[in-house]
């Protein structure tokens, strides 16, 4: 259960991909609806390997995204973080359970983090969301076996070819 | 990204020291936050930080932009020919309105050069397109293709052809970011166009309406008037439309109404936007607008430094000073 180095550019390639996800427009307002990537990654790589699995990376990610989508600084950084914290206390137990129900876990991880951006977003006086906030977490955990065949995917080919 | 560090294996069993680092980080994201909703003191980093990272906000537009060019570029010909026709009609159309509007003009000055007001400014203003680049949605802001190296500056207003779509807030090299009216720290100034009655809209964080908190009880203001900005702020030219007012709500017990207004610029569509310039001169019926400002609109409002400027000294008039509606109808 090394880290293996060959990961590290894989991992920072799936972290790029993700900012660009979040700020990527996609068309007819589905926006509302697009899974939270950054989470979802962190996700991944906490569960197959031991990569993004310092809680330290997990707040400058999260405060990079907070940059690039104009979010209040710290917001996404805390987020990730405590979804981080959550992943390392219980990935022993994710980790084996068969695909849906680690879309379980997922979409109740998310869910969680959630309610917190919700606290956060009511605290600061920026708006009540409308219901689409709460679909994001659904869409994401149909999407999470397709999301994880493919990292797996990409993470099986890297560490062949290295 | 990688993890690194001599103790790998341990991160996730030093369950102590990670419940401990939780905290510090939690901690530190926490005043980020607070400091970040204050205001002020993080502004000149997260400027630098979000100047640094604009040429990703380009790269990810670039796409959109070549897609939308090549399709004009194959666009057939009877499309185009379908298209033109009908701007050559919006065209006559606008042009009609134009030519009407001159006559109103040459009126108008006329009546100000009696009146020994001064010329009203005409409004220079930049095109801009939208970068599509998806921020936070609960963040009312957007970002623009003209920056620093185009002329835009701070503060300038923001219009589509709708009416007042916000202001800019912070600009960059080449782009810049617009705080838009729903955002629920903004606030404009404003004046009901039927009654000439002065008040502020505030965003409230959605996108399909504004709030008018501030309207005296007796407020002759019904459903369907339209709003315009009143110019007090120096910030905004006057006149320009904002919204139209969808409900208001009168209760006994208070001494103020509130309305709603549905914004009527398309805050949540718009592609094209022009930033007006106002290095122009407030304009002077702001001006004398401003020396009696009504009480309703007095407490609220925390006009921006231009606006005591803004008092002319050859401007009195004693016969506007009895009564508040009676100065908006002002010529």
């Amino acid at each position: 259960m090394n880290q293996k180095p060959e990961h590290a550019g894989l991992v920072t390639a799936t972290v790029v991909v993700a900012l660009i996800l979040s700020i990527l427009p996609l068309p007819g307002g589905l926006h509302a609806y697009a899974p939270y990537w950054m989470a979802l990654v962190f996700i991944y790589w906490g569960l197959e390997s031991r990569s993004l699995g310092h809680l330290g990376q997990a707040f400058v990610c999260g405060l990079l995204l907070d940059i690039f989508t104009g979010a209040l600084l710290g917001q996404h950084a805390l987020s990730l973080l405590i979804i981080s914290y959550l992943l390392g206390r219980f990935r022993h137990r994710i980790r084996f359970f068969p695909p849906w129900q680690q879309s379980l876990a997922v979409l109740a991880l998310l869910l969680n983090d959630r309610i917190i951006q919700l606290w956060i977003i009511a605290l600061a006086g920026r708006g009540l969301p409308d219901w689409s906030f709460w679909i994001q977490p659904v869409v994401a955990f149909v999407l999470w076996p397709w999301i994880f065949l493919l990292l797996d995917a990409l993470r099986l080919r890297a560490r062949r070819t290295a | 990204m990688a993890v690194s560090g001599s103790h790998r294996d341990s991160i996730y069993d030093d369950l102590t020291g990670r419940t401990a680092r939780l905290m510090l980080y939690g901690l530190l994201a926490v005043t980020l936050m607070a400091l970040d909703h204050r205001g002020q003191w993080l502004d000149s980093i997260r400027q630098t930080a979000t100047g640094m990272i604009e040429p990703v906000y380009h790269l990810v537009d670039l796409p959109f932009t070549a897609s939308s060019w090549l399709r004009d570029h194959f666009a057939s010909r009877r499309e185009v020919n379908t298209r033109l026709a009908e701007l050559e009609w919006e065209r006559l159309i606008t042009q009609t309105r134009l030519n009407r509007m001159a006559e109103l003009e040459a009126e108008n000055t006329e009546l100000r050069a009696m009146l020994d007001a001064r010329e009203r400014a005409d409004a220079e203003y930049i095109p801009a397109s939208l970068l599509r680049v998806q921020l936070d949605p609960h963040s009312h802001r957007i970002l623009v293709n003209r920056g620093r190296v185009h002329g835009v500056e701070n503060r300038q207003a923001v219009v589509d052809s709708g009416g007042v779509l916000g202001q800019v807030t912070t600009v960059y090299r080449n782009s810049a970011e617009i705080t838009l009216i729903s955002d629920p720290n903004h606030a404009i100034p404003v004046t009901i166009h039927r009654t000439g009655v002065r008040t502020i809209a505030y965003g409230n964080g959605s996108t399909k309406n504004l709030s008018l908190p501030d309207l005296p009880a007796n407020a002759d203001i019904e459903p369907g008037d339209q709003i315009l900005t009143s110019g007090l702020d120096g910030l905004f030219p006057a006149g320009l439309p904002v919204g139209e007012v969808i409900s208001v709500q009168t209760d006994a017990g208070r001494a103020f109404a509130e309305a709603r207004a549905r914004p009527l610029a398309r805050i949540d569509r718009s592609r094209h936007v022009l930033l007006l310039d106002t290095r122009a001169e407030p304009d002077s019926e702001a001006a004398r607008d401003f020396e009696e400002p009504p009480p309703e609109a007095e407490q609220p409002m925390s006009p921006p430094a231009a606006a005591p400027e803004a008092i002319e000294p050859d401007e009195e008039d004693p016969t506007l000073n009895d009564d508040n509606d009676s100065t908006v109808d002002t010529p």
